[in-house]
């Protein structure tokens, strides 16, 4: 295996332990990485409670590197995020910013109620967010920032603001969980609430990947991009033009994600991702349905699977979650993980249509149910 | 009406699963003592249909997953499996020609299943048909 693939595989097992417990969030961790590679940032939307929060943290443990994490209101000063007016500076008369352990120094940040910041804290952020620099009197700092996610439980509808939004790529709508997954809810919090996970230091692999980015091969899918968004203009859905040229960096951190150096039409799913409201993320799906046709990602198989809504993104998913289990150690989680696999395997595919890897990881599982029964 | 069975875009969520002969039998010992309220059972010659949440469903081999189909609430369908047309009209259909819904279609070996008479899981109701199935 490259170093590409392995740093890609090591990322794969971050994200699995990154939502031990945390139903339907898979897309959130995997998108948060992929934001990272790509040098974007995400925005999530959605209610309280849903878990926004507790997915950055474990990610951000995860990686290893400096997490900051702050929830705005309308009264937060700049300094409780870029720290305090440096005293002993001002009396040699000059303003500078003590940035030590604030946001300016974070790898990873995590800024709820992103939209109830002043004007002073979004401008200041517009620079650290765009250019990744800090500036404020005569504080002129480079940031490490690999990755900033904004939450909020609505877009907003200021205009002043939803050109700040904009810098925010990628955003994802999520909801509470649904009622068929409240046990697996119940037990995935109980499970968390155990668990302590152990830092997988992947800020090196998280950087290897994102120093490949700019060297990925985009010439086979430019024409099957601007088809895409061709079709979404068919649609009504109309992207800046920032904002596509922009969805190129996604679409070639998906391609090193998945062990890659040139990419294919398989990893033109983060386009999805890249429309800015729900409501034009609902049509998308199916304005898009022949162009992600083939979308499918080994390490972001979920977020991938959501986009695309297409079977070969669920057949990798699937194939990822069975290799998972069958590594598994504790011999009743795999059972039990075992049937729930399989019954999802068997409940969105009849056998004669079965792809052959999946059809083999089926008879796998199914050894393994039985030898363990 | 011509029509035949292809995969469908997206699979439902099921809601619940049908299996015959001795996929029945193992389907049935899977849901015997399970907490009251969490199945729906019925039962037709040697076939068990047993409804409930996507994920309290046991896994069986050979059982097949059921929904009911979107746009035509009273007509279930396999999750893996869908009728090449609107389902709308595969009910409007099969409501003239064979009675009320809701209607369980399967496609192999063909048969359409009425569900009209679901009842609660209960061990009253699995002692029955572990008997009826015993005398058949």
């Amino acid at each position: 295996m490259d170093e590409l693939s392995s740093a890609a595989a090591r990322l794969r097992s971050l994200v699995r332990s990154a939502t031990v417990g945390l139903v339907g969030r898979e897309q959130l961790a995997e998108l948060i990485l992929l934001a990272a590679v790509a040098h974007e940032h995400l925005l999530v939307i959605g209610p309280p409670g849903t878990a926004k929060s507790a997915v950055v943290r474990r990610v951000a443990n995860l990686m290893g590197g400096r997490y900051f994490e702050y929830l705005l209101g309308r009264f937060t000063e700049p300094a409780e995020l870029f720290g305090p007016v440096d005293l002993r500076r001002l009396r040699e008369g000059r303003v500078e910013t003590d940035v030590a352990g604030m946001l300016p120094e974070a790898d990873v940040a995590f800024l709820d109620e992103v939209f109830l910041g002043s004007t002073a804290i979004l401008n200041t952020l517009l620079g650290v967010l765009n250019e990744r620099r800090f500036r404020r009197g005569h504080t002129d700092v480079a940031c490490p920032l690999r990755v900033c996610v904004g939450a909020a439980n609505a877009l907003p509808e200021d205009e002043s603001l939803a050109a700040f939004a904009d810098r925010f790529l990628l955003r994802l709508f999520v909801a509470p969980v649904a009622d068929s997954e409240l046990e697996a809810l119940l037990e995935g919090g109980w499970r968390a609430e155990q668990g302590v996970e152990q830092a997988q230091h992947a800020l090196g692999d998280l950087d290897l990947l994102a120093g490949r980015v700019l060297h990925v091969n985009l010439d086979a899918v430019r024409g099957p991009l601007a088809e895409a968004v061709r079709a979404l203009r068919k649609a009504g859905l109309s992207l800046s033009d920032r904002r596509i040229v922009r969805t190129q960096r996604l679409v070639a951190a998906a391609t090193v994600l998945a062990g890659r150096q040139t990419a294919t039409e398989a990893d033109l799913w983060p386009l999805f991702y890249v429309l800015p409201s729900q409501e034009a993320q609902l049509s998308a799906q199916e304005a898009l349905r022949a162009s992600l046709k083939v979308a499918a990602n080994p390490t972001l198989s979920s977020a991938a699977e959501l986009a695309a809504l297409q079977p070969a993104s669920r057949v990798d998913r699937l194939l990822q979650a069975a290799r998972a289990c069958l590594a598994t150690d504790d011999e009743t989680t795999s059972r039990t993980l075992a049937e729930a696999l399989l019954r999802e395997i068997d409940a969105n595919f009849v056998a004669d249509a079965m792809p052959e890897l999946l059809l083999a990881e089926r008879t796998r599982l199914v050894a393994h149910v039985a030898a363990s029964a | 009406m011509k029509w035949s069975w292809c995969a469908p875009v997206e699979a439902p969520v099921a809601q619940g699963m049908v299996a015959a002969g001795a996929a029945a039998r193992v389907l049935l010992q899977a849901i015997t003592g399970a907490e009251s309220g969490t199945f729906r059972v019925a039962a037709h010659a040697d076939l068990l249909v047993v409804l409930g949440a996507f994920d309290r469903l046991p896994w069986v081999a050979d059982a097949t997953y059921i929904a009911p189909a979107g746009d035509a609430a009273g007509l279930w369908l396999p999750t893996n499996v869908w009728p090449d047309v609107a389902v709308d009209l595969v009910q409007a259909a099969l409501v003239r020609r064979h009675g009320p819904l809701p209607l369980l279609l399967l496609p192999s070996p063909a048969q359409l299943v009425s569900l009209a008479r679901v009842v609660p899981l209960d061990g009253g109701w699995v002692a029955r048909l572990q008997a009826r199935w015993a005398g058949a």
